[in-house]
């Protein structure tokens, strides 16, 4: 075949409808998102898939394996589980009974990876084995004395401690985060609705913060009030990250940053105005993807908003083992996951 | 040879990390209040490297030979619509962001007024002409809220005094729950004892889901201007929402910050 057959039987493919779309892009630029020294380039077509084969419906979180895989988890129950390479190639898919599939932790126990699902419809935790074999079910706390039937627990989010402790945050029921040990007995319960600083308003993600050396911490998102909370592994309050004008979903920890997909900007509600936002050590934003540049006078941020339309509704993201950053989309148009590559 | 030509440009789209072009998103716009006295002050910010944001005041889209916006807008006409959008090289140009402002008119006090939910009580009677308000955040402090049938006021202007119309402000966040009202109708009285006579009415025929949430004012206006002591004003709320919404069939709520008589 010669080169000019070729290109007139792939242009046949592509079909003319797509010629727009061409002529568009020959005024676009090369868009670098993010600030200082957590910048990226967006690859928004890395995790679409035949949808008919593999549908989605919201694009909750993502994990990554140590086999480097990225694990997605959609309350579509077609394939509540999505697994990836790093190049957006799929390798597998299970399970089809997650109607409410929310939350996903990855946990290394004793060399066995495991996962935790939050399940808001079925108000569970999940633990299984990164293949999909039940390990255990953890129902509504009744332990707490709080909860009278499942119905009012609706848990968003997991953290493991490395003693294997499971802390769950019921984010979308009334707020506490629970505390397990690695049996699923029940130690604590800590934050809840109130008003006061160590209370919460929608605890939609939970992660354990182990980048002091000298103290590991708890952190609780409360979502509604824009900001996350520390809390000690016992559930002591410590401290609030205020975070003006980012509705956070979970916090993500890898290296010394903390990244969240920030579901939307306060000042446009429910008008897809997402970003994503990425914290270093000392908790200061150092970079919003699709967000504004970071400004501090004191120790608050400005408020901060969506400035570029490259997300509708980040819910969560995901740090790989090369530093790239995957986002799963909430209501997003049944959207796939997109990838962000650093620029050096 | 043209098809070959932009079919090159298409594969090397395709396989140039998939960057498309983005759209950008409307500046934050600060401002204390949309009501004011004398004047109102609003604050425009865009925090993103290579754009700029620009404005009218005359009702028109903003495009790019606009004003530029460069330092807090002082607003004194009496109903002011600033239209404002962010425009970048590489970036399509945002959506419109649309604020009217609004003056005082005059002043009267509250006789009669529909309790308000709980949840959404404002500043109780002081609400309706306080000059606060035309925020679309659900949570504002500013806003009444009902789910009642029919939301009353009654007010009282001190003496007779020349109306000839009156604007309200509304928030419409459907996805909320918060709709505009199916029809206002507004009576007036020439002295304290006098029976009310009808002023005006206006009926607001649902459109589309809006998306999002934002402020809307509507206009009540007599036919001629009369002479009015006290003031009846009925809004009637939407009590079955239609078939689109996810909670059709139910009540829906009305909000309202504020009522200004001219």
């Amino acid at each position: 075949m010669n080169r000019r057959k070729f290109l007139q039987q792939s242009a046949g493919v592509a079909g003319l409808a797509l010629l727009p779309s061409i002529l568009k892009s020959e005024r676009k630029q090369d868009v670098i998102f993010g600030h200082n020294n957590k910048k990226y380039r967006l690859d928004t077509k890395w995790g679409a898939l035949d949808f008919g084969r593999y549908p989605v419906k919201d694009c909750h979180e993502m994990v990554q394996d140590s086999k480097g895989r990225i694990i997605l988890l959609t309350n579509e129950t077609k394939n509540n589980v999505i697994i990836y390479d790093k190049q957006g190639k799929l390798l597998t898919t299970w399970g089809s009974e997650y109607p409410g599939a929310h939350g996903l932790t990855l946990f290394n126990e004793n060399g066995q990876e495991v996962l935790f699902i939050c399940d808001n419809s079925r108000h569970q935790v999940i633990k299984t084995t990164l293949d999909g074999r039940v390990l255990m079910t953890l129902d509504y706390p009744k332990e707490t004395g709080k909860y009278t039937k499942a119905e009012e627990y609706v848990p968003t989010e997991t953290t493991i401690a490395p003693n294997g402790d499971i802390y769950v945050a019921d984010g979308y029921g009334k707020d506490f985060i629970i505390q397990y040990n690695y049996k699923g007995e029940y130690i604590r319960h800590f934050g809840g609705r109130g008003t006061g600083a160590k209370f919460v308003k929608n605890a939609h993600g939970v992660c354990m913060d182990h980048r002091d050396k000298n103290r590991s911490v708890v952190i609780v998102t409360s979502r509604e009030e824009n900001c996350f909370k520390r809390y000690t592994t016992e559930g002591v309050y410590i401290d609030t990250i205020p975070l003006p004008g980012a509705w956070v979903c979970r916090p993500v920890i890898k290296g010394d940053y903390l990244y969240a997909a920030v579901l939307q900007s306060d000042s446009r509600q429910w008008m897809q105005s997402g970003f994503v936002t990425i914290l270093d050590k000392n908790n200061k934003v150092v970079s919003n993807i699709a967000g504004s540049e970071p400004v501090y006078n004191g120790s608050t941020p400005a408020e901060m908003y969506q400035t570029v339309k490259a997300f509708d509704y980040p819910h969560d993201v995901c740090i790989d083992d090369e530093e790239n950053l995957y986002v799963a989309q909430w209501n997003s148009g049944h959207v796939y996951p997109y990838k962000l590559t650093p620029v050096v | 040879m043209r098809s070959i030509f932009s079919f090159l440009l298409l594969f090397y789209s395709l396989h140039s990390n998939g960057q498309e072009q983005f759209q950008l998103a409307p500046p934050l716009l600060k401002y204390n209040s949309i009501f004011f006295s004398k004047s109102a002050q609003i604050n425009i910010l865009f925090a993103q490297k290579g754009t700029t944001i620009h404005y009218t005041l005359d009702g028109k889209e903003p495009v790019e030979s606009s004003p530029l916006y460069k330092s807090p807008l002082v607003i004194t006409r009496p109903f002011t619509i600033v239209k404002v959008r962010t425009f970048g090289a590489g970036y399509r140009p945002s959506e419109t962001t649309t604020v009217s402002f609004i003056k005082s008119g005059l002043n009267y006090s509250i006789k009669e007024q529909s309790p308000a939910s709980d949840k959404y009580k404002g500043q109780g009677l002081l609400t309706l002409n306080d000059n606060k308000g035309g925020f679309s955040s659900l949570g504002s402090p500013t806003w009444l809220g009902y789910n009642i049938d029919t939301v009353t006021y009654t007010f009282d202007l001190g003496k007779k005094t020349a109306v000839k119309e009156l604007l309200f402000d509304f928030l419409q966040n459907e996805g909320s729950w918060v709709f505009l009202p199916e029809k206002i109708l507004v009576y007036y009285a020439e002295s304290e004892n006098a029976q009310y006579k009808i002023f005006g009415d206006v009926s607001i025929t649902p459109t589309a889901p809006a998306k999002g949430a934002s402020c809307v004012q509507k206009r009540v206006q007599s036919a001629k201007q009369v002479n009015a002591r006290s003031i009846l004003i009925k809004i009637v709320p939407v009590k079955k929402m239609p078939d689109w919404h996810e909670a059709k069939g139910e009540h829906s709520w009305l909000f309202i910050d504020e009522i200004k008589v001219y």
